[in-house]
């Protein structure tokens, strides 16, 4: 009895540690057309592990739309680039962290504010900010998935259209751009 | 005991080296600099790592990141840079031993260098370099894993410069 009673705690334990952690949907944006080779940059770009996971979490959400031919990570001086941050907002508070003598069972409620803001520079010049902002109220529990990571995906959906839609990024159209996303054409010298 | 200690010890140490496939380039010096070079990397992690290594090669006047303009030349890298560890029992079990016991730590990279100039494709390379490393305690194997990218760095470097591609016109190639 004893036994069983460990593992049955061992499985829950391990089942609510790797099987509510909420990763990110994909994006509800797929692109047609693939943009030319560009940078880009999610800031903070890794301070601590927290932000590398947002970081790699992001990126990955964003290129999965596969709107990009070729993705070069960091600020460019040259050609375009797109440079992703979370101003801060409002998130949980005091309340959320006292509510955790109740182990997070008591639904604490509070409201949010989530920013993210996308940058497209050329050449190392600012060409457009694009801002996006969500604003609600949630509950504290364990049995509620924090909403943060939906309103991203929301977010970087939004952004990823108005890119597309303003037009700003070439597309590939080009002989030599198409040789490098296929590598078989026009290859002159192979070592 | 001292012995034992020692030989304990000299065998932690020797047994821990780590090893690459990839031998260390030579960069021939007291050649001019090479002209500058536009460098995207496809890798989260080793852009600006492989950028730099390129820059201390010594062998290009300027190494920059972004998309060349113009009659400039063009290097589009897809780097990829697996780390394998050892399977997680191993881990705690080395854990429990405060990481005393030495652990499989490698990393196998690849690279393609695909070298650009005005949209055409002047030459691809290929590097591939297998790392294997036991680390522990007292040895993480961080300097391993920067020799890795940085061998790869240098061997482009090293074939760039023999091949004198970004000096040539581009009529030459075509």
């Amino acid at each position: 009895m004893n036994n069983l009673f460990k593992v049955g705690l061992s499985v829950v334990g391990l089942l609510l540690l790797g099987g509510c952690n909420p990763s990110m949907k994909p994006l509800g944006y797929h692109a047609e057309k693939t943009y030319v080779p560009m940078s880009l940059m999610v800031v903070p770009n890794g301070y601590s592990r927290f932000d590398v996971q947002q970081r790699d979490e992001l990126t990955t959400a964003v290129r999965s739309s596969g709107a990009f031919s070729f993705v070069d990570h960091g600020f460019a001086r040259k050609g375009y680039g797109l440079v992703i941050s979370q101003p801060p907002g409002k998130g949980a508070g005091v309340l959320v962290a006292l509510n955790a003598l109740t182990l997070l069972t008591f639904p604490m409620p509070y409201s949010y504010v989530h920013n993210l803001t996308g940058k497209l520079y050329k050449d190392g010049e600012l060409l457009r900010t694009f801002t996006y902002k969500r604003e609600g109220m949630s509950v504290g529990a364990w049995y509620v998935p924090p909403p943060i990571t939906e309103n991203q995906r929301q977010m970087l959906t939004e952004l990823m259209r108005d890119l597309e839609a303003s037009t700003l990024i070439p597309h590939v159209s080009d002989k030599g751009q198409a040789a490098l996303v296929s590598p078989e054409s026009q290859v002159s010298g192979v070592e | 005991m001292k012995k034992t200690l020692l030989l304990t010890a000299s065998l932690l140490l020797g047994g821990c080296a780590g090893t690459q496939t990839l031998p260390d380039p030579q960069i021939q010096v007291g050649h001019d600099y090479l002209p500058p070079i536009t460098v995207m990397v496809d890798s989260l992690e080793h852009s600006y790592e492989l950028r730099n290594y390129l820059r201390e090669s010594g062998v290009f006047s300027k190494v920059d990141n972004g998309a060349a303009g113009e009659g400039e030349t063009q290097v589009m890298v897809k780097l990829d840079a697996q780390r394998k560890l050892a399977p997680t029992p191993l881990l705690l079990l080395s854990c429990a031993t405060l990481f005393l016991l030495p652990l499989q730590n490698d990393l196998d990279t690849k690279a393609e260098f695909t070298v650009m100039r005005d949209g055409k494709v002047l030459n691809r390379y290929h590097y591939e370099n297998y790392m294997t490393k036991y680390s522990w305690l007292f040895d993480l194997g961080i300097p391993e894993r920067q020799e890795n990218i940085r061998r790869v760095a240098r061997a482009f470097a090293r074939d760039m410069q023999a091949a004198n591609l970004a000096n040539k016109p581009l009529e030459a190639k075509q």
